[in-house]
């Protein structure tokens, strides 16, 4: 399938949203959501701060107050290697996984981004696809691949719809497609290697700056990212 | 005798007190606070959702991300030991056929109360 059809297509995962709050909140507001449904529920008083219960089908996965929303809206963006990237960054992220937002700024998009490198650097090997959508936006990151390819047995893939490939750096494979596919998406696919920590990504630029896209930790949905990138780049040979 | 005649019934006992020692100890616990503050706004809810409001209420919103055990551990509590409490008071009504809660008619003293505690609760809380 190929990266079009799998945004379109969206993960399979179908979240419920409460937002409890007070009449003036605005909480979630504003964060366009695809396939999550959000409903509103009164919390006395008026201005009441609240808390978003997150449900999958019926079950009951959390409630996040505002405080933790706000980094997912704002996250520090800080290097995979970072210790800051513990527990409470994870479990942001594990909670909205797989949900469709329709506009999503370049920073959030890259703090799901760090999530899944992070994973990459911690397990230390298996391969690790990334594609961008801009080649000054891999240049800007290319230091953290070659790290990540130098001091892991990651196998790192780059793909990317440029003219000329980057500079060459050990661990780095570069893939050149078309910019149907590659060149179009901004995404990753990390399988895990064998720590079976899957993780991926997938996003479009809809206009300058703001992005349709999803992240991922489910293997299979992490598979079919791979096997689009490796498709179309091939394609492109 | 109804849960409402009784009540009357204690208070007239103690000479027209619009107290009894009932309510307050009804307040004094926190969760059970969340419980009454969420069945001012909502006079019927089910004892799982009320589960869910008291544990993020309580927990939530002061930073922390409430997960599934204590959410679980919070329902036990609320179904074993605060409703009854509350139902005691003649607060609330159980329906364990429906696993649901519903508010009882409260006096004016024990709404104001109720309102009064919220205010002052959800203000404290506020960085």
């Amino acid at each position: 399938m190929s990266f079009r059809r799998l945004l379109e297509r969206g993960p399979s995962r179908r979240v419920h949203l409460t937002v409890y709050a007070g009449d003036e909140s605005d909480l979630l507001e504003g964060i366009d959501f695809r396939n999550a449904t959000v409903e509103r529920r009164r919390l006395p008083p008026d201005d009441a701060d609240g808390f978003v219960v997150v449900h999958d089908e019926d079950e009951f996965v959390a409630a996040v107050g505002p405080a933790e929303l706000a980094r997912l809206v704002e996250p520090a963006v800080h290097d995979p290697w970072s210790a800051a990237l513990g527990r409470e960054y994870r479990r942001l992220y594990e909670l909205f996984r797989g949900t469709v937002f329709e506009s999503l700024e370049r920073r959030q998009l890259l703090g799901a981004t760090r999530e899944v490198e992070h994973r990459a650097w911690t397990v230390g090997n298996g391969t690790l696809r990334v594609g961008f959508q801009r080649r000054a936006a891999f240049d800007d990151q290319l230091p953290v691949y070659a790290r990540l390819a130098a001091e892991t047995d990651l196998a790192v893939h780059v793909y990317g719809a440029w003219d000329r490939d980057p500079p060459a750096v050990d661990g780095l494979s570069y893939h050149r497609g078309n910019s149907d596919e590659i060149g179009s998406f901004w995404f990753l696919a990390f399988d895990g290697g064998d720590g079976e920590r899957a993780g991926g990504l997938l996003a479009e630029e809809r206009s300058p700056g703001t992005y349709a896209g999803f992240w991922t930790f489910d293997r299979t949905l992490v598979e079919e990212l791979s096997t689009a990138a490796v498709e179309a780049a091939s394609a492109a040979e | 005798m109804t849960r409402e005649n009784c009540r009357i019934a204690r208070r007239e006992g103690r000479g027209e007190d619009p107290w009894s020692s009932d309510f307050f100890r009804a307040l004094s616990d926190r969760y059970r606070r969340f419980a009454l503050y969420y069945l001012l706004e909502h006079d019927r809810v089910s004892i799982e959702e009320l589960a869910t409001v008291v544990a993020g209420w309580a927990h939530a919103t002061d930073g922390d991300v409430v997960g599934r055990e204590r959410r679980d551990r919070i329902h036990a509590s609320l179904l074993h030991r605060h409703l009854p409490e509350l139902e005691a008071a003649g607060l609330v009504a159980v329906d364990r056929g429906s696993d649901s809660v519903s508010r009882e008619r409260w006096s004016l003293p024990e709404r104001e109360t109720v309102e009064q505690s919220l205010e002052i609760e959800t203000d404290r809380e506020r960085p």
